[in-house]
């Protein structure tokens, strides 16, 4: 346990800490969602029994010879697209050597000198709204390997070999993070941006996106790297943030008590909330990389790569710009609308066929948010079509139906969609329509009035207060089919006849 | 790159490789494994310093498949050959960083 600390004491370990600043860079690992292996045509799909997903080329067979899946080539492209990178028109595939029972062939075809994607970057933003942009030094394709199960079979290591040969893509980033909060916000992007291009179902529970952190500190002011340690297998965006926050302050204590960093890979454990040693770090060297043999040049034509990036759609950082700059939307609202792609073209349509955007933003970010996800459904299995929730949300601003008679049409659309030139009918048939600016409504309130004389006596003495339960009263007895407002208004003119 | 002389020592070699070799084999060796550095010494010389390294010898792109699932689960004959398996696993010493 620590020991207890006086004011100063603290106050003195936290100047130190000012005194230090982190240097992260972080290689994330993205798992393709196509539906075969990188280099065979066994399943891709995740969760089958042991070993069932697998063939001889997973399993590194004599004889056996790899052939790459073009659609991992043009997911690489893509994402590669996206973050405006340079696109190498030659790539080479490499081996990278070790020993580890998971992985059968005994090397892991990758990508070495020659990646696929070259310099890019990506713009993370801080929760105030401070933008910085992190270099991405490459991405590469690579296959995954097997799992190791420890665990389940007494004195054995048990293996399952349905990962092995699963399309990676291994985005690396120039080491201009800062702090965790920063990884973590990369990471957030990395997966955020894989998911909406559509390479990645972004399923961090399932492993669809790891990654690997690269920390080491220094004196501000100083320019040179400190030693540094890689911190493997981080799957959620919290762990990620507490890892590097534990190994920056291990480090500083390393360095303030005069000891030294050695190279090396660490593990983060959550529930000891520590990273601990893992092994010495292998350098590039003791992998032994070199071209392998059984796969020929990756050559890309400029007209391939320029096709690819056309057929990219418009991206979550452009939506949510357009969003404030064209819809006048909150910078809050045009963010929530444009993480998630079937969510922010869903919002698009709506607000295509609505001409209300900010309505249109409102309803998706809420009421129809919540409706989904009550149902557990994503915004392209929406029970309600953009085109017809618009045709409600024109009603309701129109008038014609109350914000809450809103609602209730929607949740019955949602059971029984309509016809667009039906609706009317079943507004009518519903009882929804607003009793609104007629003497209807005006008799109603009169009838409210008249039979809470207490409440209009407290009303008529400046008590405002009662003013909201003499509304909800008419809004009871026209089942929510009047318009609040006009009801408020009524209400004041007949205060100033009395 | 320096061209230092290589010595490549013969008896060494063959220690290593287990296999036996009388002292006139041994010389020929030694001369003929000679030649061969000299050569190697003499390729040295050529000024590569424009020259982009072969990435393959093959002049010809890499051919792609389509990402069809063309493989059914055979996990019973894949693991015919394995020493050992449990449940589906294929099983080995235990092994734990």
């Amino acid at each position: 346990m620590a020991s207890y600390k006086t004011e100063l004491e603290l106050r003195s370990g936290e100047i130190l800490k000012m005194a230090w600043e982190a240097v992260i860079g972080l290689e994330v690992h993205v798992q393709l969602a196509t539906s075969s292996k990188i280099f065979s045509g066994a399943s891709n799909e995740y969760g089958a029994p042991p070993n069932e997903n697998t063939c001889e080329i997973d399993l590194g067979l004599p004889g056996a010879l790899p052939v790459l899946n073009e659609k991992a080539v043009e997911m690489a492209v893509r994402f590669g697209c996206a973050i405006s990178a340079e696109i190498n028109e030659i790539s080479i595939f490499d081996r990278k050597n070790y020993f580890y029972p998971d992985l059968p062939k005994g090397y892991q075809i990758s990508q070495f000198e020659n990646p696929i994607v070259g310099k890019g970057s990506i713009t993370i933003e801080d929760e105030a709204g401070a933008k910085k942009i992190i270099g991405i030094t490459r991405a590469h394709l690579e296959e995954d390997a097997g799992k190791s199960v420890h665990d389940l079979v007494e004195d054995r290591t048990a293996l399952d070999l349905n990962r092995t040969g699963t399309p990676l893509l291994e985005i690396v980033s120039e080491p201009d993070i800062r702090s965790a909060q920063e990884a973590s916000e990369y990471f957030k992007q990395i997966h955020n941006l894989a998911k909406f291009i559509g390479i990645c179902d972004g399923n961090l529970a399932e492993g669809s996106m790891r990654c690997d952190a690269n920390v080491s500190v220094r004196q501000r002011g100083e320019s040179s790297l400190g030693e540094r340690t890689e911190i493997k297998n981080i799957n959620s965006f919290k762990f990620v943030e507490r890892a590097i926050e534990l190994e920056i302050e291990r480090q500083i204590d390393v360095l303030e008590d005069g000891g030294e960093i050695i190279r090396e890979t660490r593990l983060f454990d959550p529930d000891k909330d520590e990273t601990r040693s893992m092994r010495s770090k292998e350098l590039s060297d003791d992998y032994r990389y070199f071209p392998d043999p059984d796969l020929l040049p990756l050559v890309l034509s400029q007209a391939e790569i320029e096709k690819i990036r056309s057929e990219l759609p418009e991206l979550p950082q452009q939506r949510e710009r357009k969003y404030q700059t064209k819809f006048g939307l909150s910078s809050y609202d045009s963010k929530q609308l444009s993480v998630d792609r079937n969510k922010s073209d869903f919002f698009e349509k709506l607000t295509e066929a609505s001409r209300l955007p900010k309505l249109s933003a409102n309803w998706v970010n809420s009421n129809l948010s919540s409706l989904l996800n009550d149902k557990g459904l994503g915004f392209d299995q929406s029970p309600i079509s953009p085109s017809l929730l618009a045709e409600v949300l024109i009603r309701i601003d129109n008038g014609t139906i109350s914000s809450t008679s809103g609602k209730t049409l929607f949740r019955a659309f949602c059971e029984t969609p309509s016809e667009i030139s039906e609706i009317d009918d079943r507004i009518d048939e519903m009882g929804l329509r607003q009793i609104g600016g007629t003497d209807g409504l005006k008799d109603i309130v009169l009838e409210i009035l008249k039979e809470h004389p207490n409440q209009l006596a407290e009303l008529l003495d400046g008590k405002q207060k009662v003013l909201g339960f003499l509304v909800g009263q008419v809004m009871k007895k026209t089942n929510g089919t009047a318009n609040p407002k006009e009801v408020n208004e009524i209400i004041q003119n007949e205060i100033k006849k009395e | 790159m320096t061209n230092k002389t290589n010595h490549i020592d013969i008896a060494h070699l063959a220690n290593l490789a287990k296999v036996e070799i009388d002292e006139a084999t041994e010389l020929k060796l030694q001369d003929d494994i000679n030649s061969v550095v000299k050569m190697i010494s003499k390729m040295m010389e050529v000024d590569t310093t424009d020259t982009l390294p072969l990435k393959s010898p093959l002049d010809s792109p890499q051919r792609l498949r389509p990402d069809e699932v063309s493989e059914n689960p055979n996990q019973g004959l894949l693991q015919r050959g394995a020493p050992e398996t449990k449940g589906g696993f294929f099983t080995v010493p235990r092994v734990i960083e």
